[in-house]
């Protein structure tokens, strides 16, 4: 009998301009009789620093290495927390190593790739590493960019296009910026300083979140360029909520909030692909912030990236009409048959795509007075809780993917 | 069988195939019969695929590369998996418990590990793989490069030319 084998991976090269050297089938462990392809998925299982320390045990194991699936690059995982000898060098050296890690992977196999990067002190002209190898399998990007203070006014946002052009098939990309204040340039109001990414289609692209997005030039060159290249582009979602901040502390008072939102929309002015209003959401909401959560219906409606609520459908909700409110207006496509949770999101990209979701979505968010407690609750059937309660952990990010 | 109740006996047999209680005979490569219910066999996704192709229902599947030690462990798991579908909260946490003790057990013989690891390979069981390879992988997570080649018998392979890329990279100082 012939048996497909558990991994369809079999071989990958060991490094990348190096095609001398493949490694062959009849590579073989000498001891416990496990085949190579129950090796690479156990290499695969290990975090990221067990699986480089690993490397280092022989060959077969450092091209498993070279496949790992998961890439989760930290201080952390990188080792780097004693690493901050001088000024800036912990981020130099974290470049550095993602770089040579990057470089030196095959590329193959690659599901999951995620950045945390942390800027502390001053430092000048690090950009995010670059991208030699192609991720030919990665479908999930993630890119967080901790400053204590604010990123190098040097940081170009626009270089991250080269982790798109490096992933045909990427579908979700989140980019997590974390900075108190703002040193970049703003863009202006003249579009034709704005650079123009060489045409690349990343058509695999459905779902793009920028948290911490700020009017810096090479931040909204980065967005247009998103909002002109993926062509199946299914949601995009900007969130503000820094940017408010920033802007609160300028303008005194005023609802900070929605000037945030305004400032958003209209830093993406140069952008050819309209009307934005079809395309963003934007959201200047920062109540999350400074109160407890609103009531639980009612959170998705003006606060798409503040708390984060999950919700669930339960046999008692009795939807307005039949079929299609059963599962809930959900984010992306994680529906999945009744009784799961799901993000309370705001996805107005399929509420416009198809208005027969309005009503349900109305529905679900619903509250109902009970005049005997003199109090709102849900309606029947609609359970809510907020995710990460009593931490700030869900204010991070907003797609459970 | 005779001709003439040929079309009560496949009746028969496709009331036994739709309730799911045929029994199936698993041989090991010792010649040693195991019967199982079919719901047990199921888990092996080699086994299910043959079921469903028609296969040899009848004459039992005999397993070349599985012994009769292997094989019985094998099926312990497969029973507790195949033959109750766990619905309430309860008896998901008696199947995870059911779980830790028999990875807990194996980890403690690692050759046999190996052995059940294979066997669940070979016959794609794929839980049951899940469980085997994460548990080597947790016994080689915090090992040094060193303690893993003494404890599975690896030899230092590497060249130079892999030295110094492993070095460039450096993670693991």
């Amino acid at each position: 009998m012939r048996l497909k084998s558990y991994l369809t991976m079999k071989r990958c090269t060991l490094s990348q301009g190096d095609d001398n050297f493949q490694v062959d089938k009849t590579l073989r462990y000498s001891g416990p009789d496990l085949p190579e392809d129950i090796w690479h998925h156990i290499h695969s299982l290990m975090p990221l620093r067990d699986a480089a320390r690993a490397a280092c045990v022989s060959r077969a194991f450092l091209c498993n290495w070279r496949c790992h699936p998961n890439l989760i690059f930290t201080e952390e995982t990188l080792s780097l927390e004693q690493d901050a000898r001088r000024k800036g060098g912990k981020a130099r050296a974290f470049a550095s190593k993602v770089d040579h890690i990057l470089k030196n992977h095959s590329g193959i196999g690659v599901k999951r790739l995620k950045l945390v990067i942390c800027y502390s002190g001053k430092i000048n002209g690090i950009n995010t590493p670059t991208v030699a190898a192609k991720f030919l399998h990665l479908k999930h990007l993630d890119i967080c960019l901790d400053a204590d203070k604010a990123l190098p006014p040097e940081y170009d946002y626009l270089s991250l296009v080269s982790f798109l052009d490096a992933s045909p098939v990427l579908e979700t990309f989140i980019l997590c910026v974390q900075q108190h204040d703002m040193k970049h340039e703003c863009v202006s109001e003249d579009a034709s300083h704005t650079r123009q990414m060489p045409e690349h289609k990343h058509s695999n692209l459905k779902n793009v979140m920028i948290l911490g997005f700020c009017t810096a030039k090479s931040m909204v060159e980065l967005t247009c360029h998103v909002l002109e290249n993926a062509t199946s582009l299914k949601s995009i979602t900007l969130d503000t909520e820094r940017l408010a901040v920033v802007a609160g502390a300028q303008i005194n008072g005023v609802d900070a909030a929605a000037a945030a939102a305004a400032a958003a929309a209209a830093s993406l002015a140069p952008c050819r692909r309209l009307p934005l209003r079809r395309r963003c959401t934007t959201s200047g909401d920062t109540r999350g912030h400074v109160q407890p959560p609103p009531p639980p219906g009612g959170a998705g409606a003006g606060n798409t990236c503040g708390q984060l609520i999950d919700a669930r459908l339960t046999d008692e909700y009795e939807p307005p009409t039949p079929a299609p409110c059963r599962g809930g207006v959900r984010y992306g496509s994680r529906a999945s048959a009744g009784g799961g949770w799901f993000r309370l999101w705001e996805n107005l990209t399929a509420l416009q795509e198809d208005p027969a979701l309005s009503p349900c979505y109305a529905d679900q968010l619903r509250l109902v007075y009970d005049p005997v407690a003199g109090d709102y609750r849900n309606v029947p059937g609609v359970d809510t809780r907020v995710v990460s309660f009593g931490s700030t952990r869900g204010f991070r990010s907003d797609d459970p993917a | 069988m005779a001709s003439g109740s040929g079309a009560a006996a496949a009746a028969a047999d496709a009331e036994e195939k739709e309730s799911g209680s045929r029994m199936i005979t698993l041989t090991s490569n010792e010649g040693k019969a195991f019967v199982v219910t079919e719901a047990s066999a199921r888990q092996s996704a080699t086994i299910r695929s043959m079921v469903d192709d028609g296969g040899c229902v009848d004459k039992g599947f005999p397993l070349p590369n599985v012994d009769s030690k292997t094989l019985a462990r094998v099926i312990q798991y497969s029973d507790e998996h195949g033959n109750k579908e766990p619905h309430t909260v309860d008896e998901r946490a008696a199947l995870a418990k059911f779980d830790r003790d028999f990875i807990a057990e194996l980890d403690a013989d690692k050759a046999f590990l190996y052995d059940v690891t294979m066997a669940a390979n070979y016959l794609h069981i794929q839980g049951l793989l899940a469980l085997t390879t994460q548990c080597v992988a947790d016994t080689i997570k915090g090992k040094t490069p060193e303690e893993i080649r003494t404890a599975f018998g690896i030899e230092y392979d590497l060249t130079a030319q892999d030295e110094k890329e492993i070095k460039e990279e450096d993670t693991h100082a």
